[in-house]
């Protein structure tokens, strides 16, 4: 073995405290580049909103995010809250990580916790932390089975009628139309699905040619339905969830005409519907991106204490034909459409759910004309 | 709390006496995290004093207590040279246990995780009889813990015990409650790997197994007793973790595979096996899960806190390796 002639702790001891001090540098200086996410208080007792989001990898999160951002800039600047805060847990949808990001939120005293989970059931425990911690936590976008917290969601049923009825009308309510599933195994396909099969049940003249599982993703929904595509004559119709871009150039691959499919909602599968000039009953349908904003805005009046109901159904987000050149106008090609939620609408669509009436209709883009 | 934590992690290289170049050198990794450990606490507390309290330390300790575990049970692997790739997985399939056997039949539950930890030590003797890698051989039992996790519970879910609930909320006023399973924990792989005589035997089969051989000792034995050590604290993270979660999920832990390495080689482990560092690892393990509480802190981007997160890992690596290099 080699060994020195001199020992030098010191060095040693020097080299330990300059490495402490390079990550103290690293963490320091991409703090102070890039930490855009939070304003500094400046009213004192103005709410501090603080969002923890478990998953940014698609566009659809994006949105909701940047969607959220402008919200709570612009309620910043009006003085309703005093500061805001996103985090987004890093990694491929890990509870684990969500936990452990809340339990750092938490420490920050928030007092508003908005949610958009990761997992159904793996948030409890640090929820219910939460609100024995004193903060008010809205949870959107998926239910959640913690008794404190405030749920604001779409209806999935919805979003199958919506995905399968205005589809079963345009092709005339005859033919045969191949259903892609969603992520099979998660409650809200199954729910979804059983909506589907009721509505398939009341249109006699539709077979189903085919079934298979498109995950909600154009790619896989590309590959699996060009897998049947072969084995079947003529598809009509393809009931899917957002996955219509990719369905249709399957079509196109296998040298098909386009049938009517369930498109995303966001600016690239709307400007393809709209300049490919399909014309065949195909809708966009999806949930909405903006119920960012809406949860806000229920913490806002869950801190004023006005009586809101623990758990409040959103309308989902459809684009037909007669709205889509007014929305493929205005969206960027990764950007969703999204309900502008403003306070008005949104108490005036709490109104709506605790009287059962009619869901508000939030105004589509203005570029209509 | 730094000090806390620092002080046992260099105690057993320090004697009475002034400590010897050789020892220096083995408990110098450690040093390295457990700077890198205080500066980290220091930036939190200097921005959010709240840290410093008995509830915000709990806060922020309760999220590496099952990663610490986990990199205890990775470290006693590495102790005898093999390395572990399936310990996320298995730690998964123990939250899925829990979420479901241990509340519908708890002695059921209980002599599944017995039986996990048995699969461990059946693995343990086919790694060194079949002479297998053991990189491949634990990464074949990843695939099949995952696969049985998922036919137990395909979709996340499940409620934990009550008692492990319970554990999971508790919050006594004098101390933060995740400190205790780190040292408990801690302790415990201390006694065995480093105090007791499976533990020589172990140590001498990651550096020389010839010679383990010729003083007519068993290396089989030896390795089995790591690889049942390692079953016995994977459940045990898993059940730490469940009762965070409070539910199961077979993939919640998979990131924590390459994670427990990270956290060894921070405590000052080695790949060539020979070394029991379990005070270093509970320090490494702990540096590990701070990193993004000090991220989140600093208001870092969510796109760049992975990339910072591997800078801060690595800078740690490069002091540990630098340190190293001084004291040789």
């Amino acid at each position: 073995m080699r060994t020195r002639p001199t020992p030098r702790p010191w060095r040693a001891a020097s080299v330990a405290s300059l490495t402490a001090l390079t990550v103290l540098a690293a963490g320091c200086g991409s703090g102070a580049s890039g930490g855009a996410a939070t304003q500094d208080a400046t009213g004192g007792g103005k709410p501090f909103i603080a969002l923890s989001n478990g998953f940014i990898g698609n566009g659809w999160r994006q949105t909701m995010i940047a969607k959220f951002e402008a919200a709570a800039k612009q309620a910043q600047s009006d003085g309703l809250i005093g500061k805001y805060k996103v985090v987004n847990a890093p990694g491929d949808n890990s509870a684990t990580e969500q936990v452990a990001q809340i339990k750092s939120l938490l420490l920050q005293k928030p007092d508003a916790l908005l949610i958009d989970p990761a997992s159904p059931t793996a948030l409890k425990p640090v929820i219910q932390q939460a609100c024995s911690a004193g903060v008010t936590v809205v949870v959107f976008d998926s239910a959640i089975d913690a008794d404190c917290a405030h749920v604001l969601q779409n209806s999935f049923a919805d979003w199958a009628t919506y995905a399968a009825k205005p589809l079963l009308d345009g092709i005339g309510g005859k033919g045969e139309v191949v259903v892609s599933r969603g992520v099979v195994g998660s409650q809200p396909e199954a729910e979804m699905y059983e909506t589907t099969k009721k509505i398939l049940a009341q249109y006699p003249g539709v077979k189903t040619a085919a079934t298979v599982t498109g995950m909600c993703d154009g790619a896989t929904a590309q590959k699996a339905v060009l897998g049947v595509l072969s084995s079947v004559a003529k598809i009509d119709g393809v009931i899917g969830c957002g996955d219509g871009h990719g369905v249709a150039q399957a079509f196109t691959t296998a040298g098909k005409p386009v049938p009517a499919v369930t498109f995303e909602t966001n600016g690239r599968a709307l400007n393809y519907w709209k300049d490919n000039k399909i014309d065949n009953g195909s809708v966009a349908v999806m949930s909405d991106p903006g119920q960012s904003v809406a949860a806000l805005w229920e913490a806002l009046d869950l801190l004023d204490k006005r009586d809101i109901p623990k758990h409040l159904t959103f309308p989902i987000v459809l684009v037909e034909q007669k709205d889509r050149d007014a929305w493929a106008a205005v969206l960027k090609p990764d950007e969703y459409a999204a309900w502008p939620w403003t306070r008005e609408l949104f108490r005036q669509q709490v109104k709506a759910v605790q009287t059962g009436g009619e869901p508000v209709r939030p105004p589509i883009p203005a570029a209509a004309g | 709390m730094a000090d806390l934590t620092r002080a046992p992690a260099l105690s057993p290289a320090l004697p009475t006496a002034l400590p010897t170049r050789a020892e220096l050198r083995r408990a110098a990794p450690a040093a390295v995290s457990a700077v890198a450990m205080a500066v980290m606490v220091a930036v939190c507390a200097s921005l959010q004093p709240d840290v410093l309290t008995v509830p915000g330390l709990s806060l922020v300790l309760s999220a590496t207590v099952p990663l610490v575990i986990a990199a205890q049970a990775q470290m006693t692997l590495m102790s005898v040279g093999d390395i572990d790739l399936g310990i996320g997985a298995f730690v998964g399939l123990v939250t899925v246990i829990a979420a479901t056997s241990l509340v519908s039949s708890p002695v059921t539950g209980a002599l599944i995780l017995l039986g996990l930890v048995a699969a461990y030590t059946v693995l343990g003797v086919l790694v060194h009889l079949r002479r297998v890698p053991s990189l491949i051989a634990t990464l074949g039992a990843s695939f099949v813990w995952m696969g049985l996790g998922l036919s137990v519970l395909p979709t996340p879910g499940g409620t934990t015990p009550a008692w492990l609930a319970a554990f999971g909320a508790w919050q006594p006023a004098g101390f933060p409650a995740p400190l205790l399973p780190i040292l408990l924990v801690a302790a415990l792989v201390y006694l065995l790997a480093c105090r007791s005589g499976a533990g020589v035997r172990m140590r001498a089969l990651g550096s020389n197994p010839v010679a383990l051989q010729r003083a007519g000792l068993s290396p089989l034995a030896a390795r089995a007793v790591a690889y049942t050590a390692t079953g016995a604290l994977g459940v045990l993270s898993g059940l730490v973790l469940a009762s965070q979660t409070g539910g199961g999920d077979v993939s919640s832990a998979s990131s924590y595979t390459l994670m427990t390495v990270a956290a060894v080689i921070l405590g000052g482990g080695s790949f060539r096996g020979g070394a029991a560092v379990p005070w270093g690892v509970a320090i490494g393990g702990v540096t590990l899960g701070l990193v993004s509480v000090v991220l989140s802190l600093l208001d870092v981007p969510t796109a760049l806190q992975s990339a910072v997160q591997g800078v801060i890992v690595l800078a740690v690596l490069a002091g540990r390796v630098v340190v190293g290099k001084v004291l040789r």
